[in-house]
């Protein structure tokens, strides 16, 4: 078995909340998480607000650290790495952020700042080439090359994430985080930048971990998907077999929240959630006894409130951390 | 005041005052009308003016901007009042939802405080009527613990957090008019259809009428009754949201409904759009779609197709599909 390009090992992440609010208290942003995104692949993680999916691609991105587990980046512990080691391996990591507004800087034209990362490469190719390059890759994202002479706060939010994948590809990284990065994009801006992922992909080989909450972007260009809930990995496998047939609970019910073309006005009545769902915080404490997506889950039994299911193989290729997958394998899709 | 719709848009222009001192035309032949208990999808691409025209109808165009034309809100024109005038219709009549949280909230404040101002500011409300008023908003929109969030700061929370924190802000004054600019478009499809319902339940019980603004088609069908595609500034078609998504008229909104991301068995790449959105300085000559339609004929760049009704409740800006359509 080749090694991953990432090999996420128990990850932990807990924000301390004290001192802000009445009673300190503890996110537990990831819960033991544990992964690996094989090089050259499109992997799509998947999940709601506040479920940690930023802050794993912060701690991948070197921004922030793990309280507990590891992250093994191309062979080396992340997290072991000497500032000057983890700058080399920054240049073949790039991220794109949720957020393009604080990212881009206000003062510099879009040319210089899509140019940016070019600059920290040991060979800086020249000026021409720097030109060449930022014009094919502003193209590449949708802009044009009088847009190149213009500063950030004279684009539209759709334009400026633009420039922000632009910056994000243009070293040619191996692997790229894109955090929400195409949410915000319009259809056929959006299209054109699933369209260069894939190419990039298929072409050179770069390896993606592709952070969204659309499903049906993640189904388009997804080789595989991880499905996080409360900080934890609940299914993972190929894309296309895990929205064709999930088998966690949690799975069907972001799929079938999701809006479509084809579905018009207000969805059928959902049974009303069990009063302690509503009550159930979004984030948990420390891991608790059962399993976290117990209060929302039409498929709960009695296990479930007593022992917490781990990450399971199911079929071949196909993980969940569900006590009644099998249920999910007969029930009709 | 008899049978004045909610909101009227007449024949409104948006232009942008270059440093030059020349004008950009952005906008350009805009008109809707509005009752209670609309609800209104606009869909275009990034940069077709969407903003500009909710933030119009808000009265808060940026300096540069001249607006012509007429926004009347149950009868009033808006354009004609003074900033005081119109700071107080923004506070009570009419509520927007921005696209970047961020930039809608004072990083300052906690965001108890945020909701719980206008509150006191409109409603006339005490600061402790309004800040227990601003938990139950919170919780509505699903922010876990929200006594204790209450007393976050912005920064503290994630972008759908924030998101949700700038909807419960414009859902406290109860508005008659609510402007939604990509309301969730940072939220995850869980919160989405809650925070869709909710806005769906203002429409249907309170009679609120709802502008979304949104590039998710899915998300229209969802919540929209009308639908109406704009593209560089101009209206290229409206009806009804089946009609439209299902029938469309105009070659533009095809293509946007073909680039619906889907997964293609065949691995083919997505349809998308050839070309890019021109700048308003360089509109192709006649239809503004016309560089980069597929139908196009050499009619299309004589002149700006003019805004049709082919039929009841729907119109279309195309030259070919007012000759297609049988009259
Ligand atoms: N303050 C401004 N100064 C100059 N040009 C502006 C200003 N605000 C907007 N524009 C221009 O007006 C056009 C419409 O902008 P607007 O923000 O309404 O787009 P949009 O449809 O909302 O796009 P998005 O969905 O990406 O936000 C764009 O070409 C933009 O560059
Ligand atoms: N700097 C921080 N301080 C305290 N809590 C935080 C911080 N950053 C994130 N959190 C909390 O951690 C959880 C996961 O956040 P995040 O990874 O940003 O979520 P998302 O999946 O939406 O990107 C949320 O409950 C969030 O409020
Ligand atoms: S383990 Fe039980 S509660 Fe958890 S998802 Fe599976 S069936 Fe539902
Ligand atoms: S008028 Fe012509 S160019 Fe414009 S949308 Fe219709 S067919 Fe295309
Ligand atoms: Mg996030
Ligand atoms: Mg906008």
């Amino acid at each position: 078995m080749k090694t991953p390009l990432i090999d996420i090992r128990r990850l932990t992440r807990d924000y301390a909340g004290g001192g802000l609010f009445a009673r300190p208290s503890l996110t537990r942003a990831l819960d033991d998480l544990t992964m690996t995104v094989e090089a050259g692949t499109i992997h799509g993680i998947v999940g709601e607000s506040g479920c940690g999916k930023s802050t794993l691609a912060r701690i991948l991105m070197a921004l922030d650290r793990p309280t507990s587990g590891d992250v093994i980046l191309d062979g080396a512990s992340l997290f072991d790495l000497s500032p000057k080691e983890l700058m080399r391996k920054r240049r073949d990591f790039q991220m794109v952020f949720q957020d393009p507004f604080g990212s881009l800087d206000p003062r510099q034209r879009v040319a210089r700042i899509v140019a940016e990362p070019l600059h920290v490469l040991d060979e800086k190719p020249s000026r021409a080439a720097r030109r060449e390059r930022v014009m094919a890759m502003l193209e590449a994202v949708g802009l044009n090359a009088a847009q190149a002479e213009r500063y950030p706060h004279e684009f539209s939010g759709g334009q400026r994430q633009r420039i922000a994948i632009a910056r994000a590809l243009i070293t040619e990284p191996k692997l790229v985080v894109a955090d929400e990065a195409v949410s915000a994009l319009d259809l056929s801006v959006q299209a054109q930048v699933l369209n260069l992922i894939t190419r990039l992909k298929r072409e050179r080989g770069v390896t993606f971990l592709f952070i969204t909450h659309n499903l049906a972007v993640v189904d388009a260009v997804a080789d595989q998907v991880g499905v996080m809930y409360r900080g934890r990995l609940v299914e993972s496998g190929p894309a296309r077999a895990v929205f064709e047939r999930p088998l966690h609970p949690y799975t069907r019910v972001l799929a079938d929240a999701e809006p479509s073309v084809t579905k018009f006005g207000r969805p059928p009545a959902r049974p009303a959630p069990p009063a302690a769902a509503l009550a159930a915080p979004l984030t948990h404490g420390p891991p608790g006894q059962g399993c976290a997506f117990l209060p929302r889950c039409p498929l709960a039994g009695p296990r479930c409130a007593a022992e917490a299911p781990v990450l399971r193989q199911v079929l071949p290729g196909r993980q969940t951390a569900c006590h009644h997958a099998e249920q999910m394998l007969c029930a009709p899709a | 005041m008899s049978a004045a719709p909610l909101l009227s848009v007449e024949n409104l222009d948006i232009a942008m005052r270059l440093p030059d001192g020349g004008r950009l035309p952005i906008v350009k032949d805009f008109s809707l009308t509005l009752q209670a208990g609309d609800t209104l999808g606009i869909v275009g691409e990034s940069g077709s003016g969407k903003s500009l025209l909710s933030l119009a109808v808000m009265g808060l165009l940026p300096p540069a901007a001249i607006a012509s034309g007429r926004i009347l809100l149950e009868g009033r024109d808006l354009m004609a009042l003074d900033d005081d005038g119109m700071s107080r219709v923004r506070g009570r009549r009419i509520g927007m939802i921005f696209q970047e949280p961020m930039t809608a909230l004072n990083p300052a404040m906690t965001v108890g405080d945020q909701i719980a101002e206008g509150l006191v500011r409109h409603e006339k409300l005490s600061w402790k009527a309004a800040r227990e008023a601003a938990v139950d908003l919170l919780d509505r929109v699903r922010i876990p613990d929200p006594r204790a969030r209450a007393k976050a700061y912005p920064h503290q929370m994630s972008g759908g957090q924030r998101q949700r924190v700038g909807i419960a802000i414009a859902v406290a004054m109860r508005p008659a008019l609510m402007i939604a600019d990509e309301p969730t478009t940072a939220l995850d499809v869980t919160v989405q259809a809650e925070v869709l319902e909710i806005l769906d339940d203002l429409c249907a019980r309170e009679g609120m009428a709802l502008m979304l603004i949104s590039h998710d088609l899915g998300v229209i069908a969802r919540m929209c009754a009308r639908t109406l595609v704009l593209y560089a500034g101009r209206r290229m078609e409206e009806g009804d949201t089946r009609g439209v998504l299902t029938e469309p008229l105009n070659p533009y909104t095809r293509g946007l409904l073909r680039a619906v991301p889907r997964r293609r068995v065949d691995g083919a790449p997505l349809d998308t759009i050839p070309g890019t959105v021109p700048g308003f300085a360089r509109l192709p000559e006649g239809c503004v779609f016309s560089d980069r339609c597929g139908d196009v004929v050499a009619a299309c760049r004589a002149g700006e197709p003019a805004w049709t009704q082919p039929r009841p409740n729907r119109g279309v800006r195309c030259i070919r599909a007012q000759q297609e359509m049988p009259a």
